[in-house]
């Protein structure tokens, strides 16, 4: 077989890589005959497309004029907000690659130059760009777009353009939402670029990540179409599903939480496909081949609740850690077990243990260090109260622990009904609430399949992970001395009945010692398919 | 939707000429133009099908085809080819798109400009499309059952790698391989075809 048929081939697609995008360019401007044959081959491709079986869109046509025939026409007001002007302001060329704490510094002085110099310029652009179908779903403050060379900061909102750059330093993280649904959360020290829409064979998303982390939960894509993630090491290609990859100059590492995702190394020497429950690291050296993710991490664990009772009032601790702290559901009728595992909270409900968590609480005390888990399906992204997702406490004031979701209604500041998680642990520094709390930024949450983690370990680091990624962390002086001995263990509200939290667990776990950011990785890339819980894809 | 299966004067709409179809959806019965989609949308789609888009983005390519078309119906003249007609709407749109995608694909651009050129001659056009039609229909009989099996999955049914290579029992890789190769070999025969011819 031909350079070019090949090369054709691969363009047509979709999957050829820069070096071999610039191949195809040389051969077919260098040699006739190879262009003749790139034009022989599309006209087959046409020919081919064109004896689609069961080809009819009539009834979608007709439907097509009847709803354009009695819209009103609004598009006006969506192209305006796309197109109006925005302030952009010279940047340097993209980070060069160096170590984090000196690029942190670089991108510090940098903003700091942008903000001394106040309006340093505003430039409008005059060359419309492809748009990306996406948006900054939210940025933390260090976070920049680039764009042909200029940049300027990642606000939420703002509508992204094929070509575009996005920048996140070190402590950041930011996350892409595309109109699908599709949300792409990239971790500290990621550069990902948001490539051209080439449309070929429908790839409607497409981008390159260089260097960091990804943690995506892909929405269910049209048929035939595909998100390209493409790293130095590999090209994968994804339908509908959640994963996390990590990439380096010189290693890719795919972890697929559900579903599946086709891998290509990038010289094209191997491909596989990588489904739930298993990874796969694409490098120079070692074979392309998908591995069992590694189990749950259970080291330090003292209650588990896995939601596979699939009835009854009884949520049961599975950890076989001491004696079982079972969990009581107060109102049955506000839940409904799911099918396929897990408990739905479709009204308030408190799930609660009888008498108080004593193994819990001497664990803790003793390690003065704590970490609470959890894989859960929020209802609303936004809720207030904090709702409780689980808590160690005895009323709104009083607590040992609690991680939480939005905000609190006493807050003066903000409103309360908050897409945040937060943590709160009581310590002698604290007031008896656990104020102040840890919350993560706003706009983190989704009403969507989450793995949340608290950890607080005994040099009083606090951290908040969302899906693996450490989304905050604080360090706070003082032990759990003050713990109280009479708290129980609730789940989906207060023990006063006003903090209710709605959505769905699929598991939660308490651990008596802070897990490490590698730990939390580790149980969540071992995601759904260690707990005997199933989602299916039409959730996505 | 419901399909109208008698013409205003009760003949079945099947037996209707085009363009007594289209003076039924010029006086409002808006729903005979779904017989006209029926009609055409198999010429229009062969021209789409240069864009050499996947499945679901040229079936939206070939509806606002035939939208464009419903919304300057009045401006067909009766007794025209309907066929050349909305064939030159295809044309134009396909066109547009061209213009628009080649901004990000200079490769894209050659083909499109070849394209773009050979459509200038409607007669030349048509000629060379059914010629490769016919020249491809004879060339995948000679293709080996697993070929051949590869072509039928990829474009009739619309597969992706990863459910062929499940259909094949192979890996996904060598599924594209052997589909590479295959367009390859049919590339060759059509062209020792037309020569023949």
């Amino acid at each position: 077989m031909k350079r070019i048929e090949e090369l054709t081939s691969i363009w047509l697609d979709d999957l050829l890589d820069e070096p071999e995008l610039s191949e195809l360019q040389h051969l077919m401007t260098s040699d006739p005959e190879a262009k003749e044959v790139f034009v022989q081959l599309c006209d087959l491709q046409a020919a081919l497309n064109a004896r689609v079986e069961g080809f009819d869109v009539r009834n979608l046509t007709m439907a097509r004029i009847h709803s354009e025939s009695s819209e009103c026409a609004t598009n006006d007001e969506f192209s305006l907000e796309d197109d109006r002007p925005v302030e952009w302001i010279v940047l340097p060329r993209p980070l060069p690659q160096r170590s984090g704490w000196r690029r942190f510094g670089q991108t510090v002085l940098l903003l700091s130059l942008l903000v001394a110099a106040g309006i340093a310029g505003t430039v409008f652009l005059t060359t419309p760009l492809a748009s990306a179908d996406a948006t900054i779903g939210h940025a933390d403050s260090a976070v920049t777009i680039t764009r042909n060379g200029l940049g300027r900061a990642a606000d939420a909102g703002f509508r992204l353009q094929a070509g575009d750059m996005v920048n996140i330093p070190l402590a950041s993280v930011a996350s892409i939402h595309y109109d699908d649904g599709t949300r792409l959360v990239f971790g500290p020290e990621s550069r990902v670029r948001l490539d051209e829409l080439t449309r070929l064979n429908g790839a409607s998303k497409n981008l390159s990540l260089t260097q960091g982390s990804l943690t995506a939960h892909v929405a269910k894509q049209q048929s035939g179409k595909s998100l390209f993630v493409t790293t130095p090491a590999a090209k994968f290609r994804v339908l509908g599903t959640r994963f996390t990859l990590t990439a380096d100059a010189a290693t890719s590492r795919l972890d697929v939480i559900e579903g599946r995702v086709a891998v290509n190394r990038r010289d094209r020497s191997s491909s596989v496909d990588v489904s739930q429950g298993h990874f796969a690291i694409a490098d120079a050296t070692s074979s392309l081949s998908p591995k069992t993710v590694e189990p749950r991490l259970e080291t330090g664990l003292i209650s588990l609740y896995r939601f596979n009772e699939k009835k009854g009032a009884i949520v049961h601790d599975v950890s076989g850690v001491g004696a079982p702290l079972d969990l009581h559901i107060d109102r049955p009728d506000a839940v409904q077990w799911l099918p396929e595992g897990g408990l739905a909270l479709r009204d308030s409900a408190l799930i609660s243990s009888a008498k108080p968590a004593g193994k819990i609480i001497s664990s803790c005390r003793a390690s003065g260090e704590l970490t609470v888990e959890a894989w859960i399906r929020p209802a609303t992204a936004s809720q207030s109260g904090p709702a409780r997702i689980v808590t160690l406490s005895s009323d709104p004031s009083h607590r040992n622990f609690t991680l939480g979701h939005g905000g609190d209604p006493d807050d003066m500041v903000n409103d309360s009904h908050r897409s945040t998680f937060i943590g709160r642990v009581r310590t002698a520094k604290t007031n008896p609430n656990g104020v102040p709390d840890l919350p993560s930024r706003n706009h983190s949450v989704a009403a969507d399949l989450a793995h949340v983690v608290y950890t607080r370990s005994s040099d009083g680091t606090q951290r908040l992970f969302i899906d693996g990624i450490e989304r905050a962390s604080e360090k706070r002086a003082g032990d759990f001395s003050s713990w109280s001995n009479d708290y129980r263990l609730g789940l989906g509200d207060e023990f006063t009945h006003d903090r209710p939290w709605k959505g769905e667990y699929f598991l939660v776990a308490i651990f008596g010692r802070g897990l490490a950011p590698d730990e939390v990785l580790r149980n969540f890339r071992a995601g759904l398919v260690n707990l005997n819980v199933s989602v299916t894809s039409e959730n996505l | 939707m419901n399909r109208p299966t008698t013409s205003p004067g009760a003949e079945p709409v099947a037996d209707l000429t085009t363009d007594e179809l289209i003076a039924a959806v010029l006086e409002g019965q808006q729903e005979y133009y779904g017989e006209v989609v029926s009609r055409y949308q198999q010429s229009v789609l062969r021209i789409v099908a240069a864009m050499l888009y996947d499945r679901s983005t040229t079936d939206d390519m070939v509806q606002q085809v035939f939208v464009n078309a419903y919304q300057h119906l009045d401006r067909f003249e009766a007794g025209r080819d309907f066929g050349a007609w909305i064939r030159t709407i295809a044309r134009n749109v396909v066109r547009e798109e061209l213009r628009r995608a080649s901004r990000y694909d200079a490769r894209l651009r050659v083909y499109g400009d070849m394209i773009t050129a050979r459509w200038e001659d409607e007669l030349k056009s048509v000629e060379h499309e059914d010629g490769v039609d016919e020249s491809l229909e004879e060339c995948l009989k000679h293709l080996t059952d697993r070929a051949a099996e590869v072509v039928r999955l990829r474009y009739r049914e619309g597969r992706d790698f990863s459910q062929i290579a499940e259909i094949l029992q192979t890996s996904a890789g060598a599924a594209r391989n052997l589909l590479c190769r295959t367009l390859a070999q049919l590339r060759e025969c059509i062209q020792r075809t037309k020569l023949e011819d």
